[in-house]
């Protein structure tokens, strides 16, 4: 089995950056501008737990630096070199575009919440207790107007999941506007009544704005049992 | 937020991207952190220890294990 790594714009480069970070055999497939880098893993993958998911992203952090990367995901695997270098030809295209969105930008993820209303009041009717349900599952307003104020100064947003009383966000950022953007953070939290609390971790790869196809990429394993 | 909260922040955020494509599709999948196993429903809102779910009834075992 092949084990994903990423997409690559300057295969040689990112080679380099690989080979002192693994004692895995690497896998080059394809060229300039497109390359799929990945590792020959012959054994089933490893559980996600933090040293198995720190490994990775560690791989692909090298390759930050030294490259444009479009990242698989923990799992991605091919069987063979033929599909992948079939695959390439096939999006060629796509993700010679796809690196240009992302080319000297890094994804930031925000995680921001409000104070819980609490449990709504003992539903007197199956309707109340829907709506109360659908209500609870919305994202709060305050938080839909931080993220629409972060999404105003970053290339690129998306929701990544959204309750009540919590919201989780990937933005896509100028690599030299990360320090403007924690900035414009704390200043949306500040103008959006009833946030108590957010994070910032990052610069990630952009791994929530590249969705690669699963077409020639065959899922190692998805999960425990 | 201490250096250890901060950690697992991060990590639930790497979780997040590097877990997302793929684990979404069946569901549940065990993370430990910190030696502390943790669940992931649909690795989307919700983070609690394993015991805690099974005991709201958010989880059954054979889907953990």
């Amino acid at each position: 089995m092949i084990r994903l790594v990423a997409v690559v714009d300057d295969g040689p480069a990112a080679a380099r950056a690989l080979f002192d970070l693994t004692d895995r055999d690497l896998v080059i497939v394809g060229r300039d501008p497109a390359t799929c880098l990945g590792l020959q893993w012959p054994e089933p993958p490893p559980e996600p737990d933090g040293a198995a998911l720190r490994q990775f992203n560690g791989l692909i952090q090298a390759l930050m630096d030294t490259c444009t990367v479009l990242p698989f995901r923990f799992w991605a695997a091919a069987q063979q070199t033929q599909k992948i270098d079939r695959w390439l030809s096939e999006q060629s295209a796509r993700l010679v575009a796809l690196m240009g969105r992302v080319r000297g930008r890094v994804e930031l993820a925000v995680r921001a919440s409000v104070e819980s209303a609490g449990s709504a009041a003992p539903a007197g009717s199956g309707r109340a207790y829907l709506e109360g349900l659908r209500r609870s599952q919305q994202a709060h307003p305050a938080l839909l107007g931080m993220h629409s104020a972060l999404a105003g100064v970053s290339a690129d947003a998306r929701v990544l999941s959204a309750d009540g009383a919590r919201l989780a966000a990937a933005y896509l950022v100028d690599a030299g506007r990360v320090p403007g953007f924690c900035r414009a953070v704390d200043a949306a939290a500040g103008a959006s009544p009833g946030v108590c609390r957010r994070t910032v971790t990052g610069p990630w790869a952009p791994y929530s704005f590249v969705d690669l196809p699963d077409g020639v990429v065959e899922p190692g394993r998805r999960g425990r049992g | 937020m201490n250096d250890a909260s901060c950690e697992d922040v991060a990590l639930v955020d790497l979780a997040d991207r590097l877990l997302a494509k793929g684990v979404t599709i069946n569901g549940d999948i065990v993370l430990s952190v910190a030696g502390v196993d943790l669940v992931y429903l649909s690795l989307r809102a919700l983070i609690a220890s394993v015991e805690t779910a099974m005991d709201l009834g958010v989880a059954q075992e054979g889907l953990l294990r």
